[in-house]
């Protein structure tokens, strides 16, 4: 089944921005109360290598459609756009997931930021298999 | 206890006035105990569950004879036994034999039996052995320590007071000094007197407050405390609580964690509160200051690894020498709340001056209050 080219995109950018936002800015809750201390920037340093690559990758295509450089619509297979969809809300889901539980087993800023490194450990393979999925949709449709 | 069992059953039986296991809880008071006597008993009930702690008045002041489960009695089996017990038993072994309790509450007096049975009594005649024959006393207890003048005095101390002195066989150098004049507290409260005095009003020893201090300590949930001899008198510190920034205890076992710990229930303002902020930790010690020396507080501030120390390092007990000390008018009970603030997980707590709440308001947030003017 082939779906519009330009409809996954925008679902894809959607679920990306929305669930990274919505990280963001429990993040700048948390680092303007205090949550973390004197950590808040080794916390930051965990957050924004987690999503930020992967926004400069959507971001970088609607500016290049914008541009009308190279850009060619068309359709896209449904199997790789549920794929890339689904790897993309499993993943936020577990960065959430890091963040949200913190108060549940830890107590100390040093403690969450252990947390979210034992969670870099799953996460950084994790966050390989998303871009491949998303880069593949991508690239593919700007081919 | 099979002899004994005639007269149990005839006790309970012979209870004419009923009550909710709810009007036994509290904290009673023995204004005629002479020694041996037993002086305070504290109830709680919690549901059908009910325990009794008792405290004897012996040659050291006041002995603790620690905390047993009682049994409730309904007027039948199918009554509700919250609501319509009338008698309470509780069994209590000494080094020497086994005292039953038999508690009833009539007029808001606890009338209690105690029937004491030493060991090595068989099934043969008492007459015939050795040991002490098993006896009965009844005492009657307060619930309302209030001053009243009308009331007749207490008895007459069973010794005579003598200050503490290197002269009576106990010297000073034994008991730890409690650092005078004291650090400087981050709230303090004068506990008025008349939540101390027996139901007379009257005189009394300083053992008689510390054991009032205690049983309210121990109604309110503080199982460890230690003292400490001041001039003219005695300190008595309290375990390190966790509070919540109001002043009210944490739940248990969080109370008495060193640290603050993750949540242990789920609440959402809870779980809010601990996602988004640094997750203080707000941390308690009352030192009550029993002296009629006046005094005023130091300027240096104490560490919060300090005074936790001040629990271990402090005594079991009163001492006699300090418990034999009149309870003179010129007395005054001064709580000192030391309140340190721990400002995120891993940190240094440190101390709290001045508190954000009064004295008073630390003492009525833990219950102490409540429970000493009852």
């Amino acid at each position: 089944m082939k779906l519009p080219t330009d409809v996954c995109k925008k679902r894809l950018t959607l679920e990306w921005f929305v669930g990274s936002g919505l990280l963001f800015f429990v993040f700048l809750f948390q680092t303007f109360f205090g949550h973390y201390g004197e950590k808040a920037s080794e916390a930051w340093g965990w957050l924004l290598p987690s999503v930020m690559p992967t926004l400069l990758l959507i971001a970088s295509v609607w500016t290049l459609d914008a541009l009308g450089k190279g850009v060619k619509l068309g359709s896209v297979d449904g199997f790789i756009f549920w794929l890339a969809f689904s790897l993309s809300a499993a993943y936020l889901v577990v960065v959430a997931l890091t963040i949200l539980l913190q108060p549940l087993v830890a107590t100390s800023p040093d403690e969450y930021l252990h947390l979210m490194n034992q969670a870099s450990l799953f996460l950084g393979p994790f966050q390989g298999l998303v871009s491949a999925s998303l880069g593949a949709f991508f690239v593919k449709s700007e081919s | 206890m099979k002899r004994l069992a005639p007269c149990i059953l005839g006790l309970i039986l012979a209870s004419p006035v009923f009550a909710s296991l709810h009007d036994f809880e509290g904290f009673w008071y023995n204004p005629d105990a002479r020694l041996s006597d037993l002086v305070t008993i504290v109830v709680r009930t919690e549901g059908s569950h009910v325990s009794v702690h008792v405290w004897q008045h012996c040659d050291s002041g006041t002995c603790d004879w620690g905390q047993v489960n009682g049994i409730a009695y309904a007027l039948s089996a199918s009554a509700n036994l919250a609501d319509s017990a009338h008698v309470v038993s509780a069994v209590f072994r000494r080094p020497d034999g086994e005292v039953l309790l038999i508690l009833r509450v009539e007029d808001r007096l606890l009338k209690v039996d105690a029937l004491t049975h030493f060991k090595g009594q068989g099934p043969g005649p008492p007459e015939a052995q050795q040991a002490p024959k098993p006896y009965a006393v009844a005492y009657t207890f307060r619930y309302t320590p209030t001053a009243t003048a009308s009331k007749p005095p207490p008895p007459p101390p069973p010794t005579s007071a003598t200050p503490p002195s290197a002269a009576d066989g106990h010297p000073r150098e034994k008991i730890p000094q409690f650092p005078w004049p004291p650090p400087r507290a981050s709230a303090m409260a004068l506990v008025p007197r008349s939540f101390l005095t027996a139901p007379t009003g009257m005189g009394g020893q300083l053992a008689d407050v510390s054991g009032r201090l205690l049983a309210a300590l121990d109604l309110c949930g503080y199982s460890e405390h230690s003292f400490y001899a001041v001039p003219d008198g005695f300190a008595l510190v309290t375990q390190l609580e966790q509070i919540n920034p109001d002043g009210t205890p944490k739940q248990a076992p969080a109370r008495w964690a060193a640290d603050v710990p993750p949540l242990r229930s789920f609440s959402m303002s809870d779980y809010l509160k601990a996602l988004f902020t640094a997750n203080p930790g707000y941390y308690r010690i009352i030192v009550f200051v029993v002296t009629s020396h006046p005094f005023s507080q130091a300027e240096a501030a104490v560490g919060r690894e300090e005074a936790e120390r001040w629990l271990a390092s402090g005594l079991n007990q009163l001492p006699d020498t300090i418990g034999k000390l009149p309870f003179s008018e010129a007395v005054a009970c001064t709580a000192l709340i030391y309140e340190f603030e721990q400002r995120e997980a891993g940190k240094e707590p440190v101390i709290l001056i001045p508190s954000d709440l009064t004295g008073t308001d630390h003492l009525a947030k833990s219950r102490l209050w409540d429970v000493l003017k009852r």
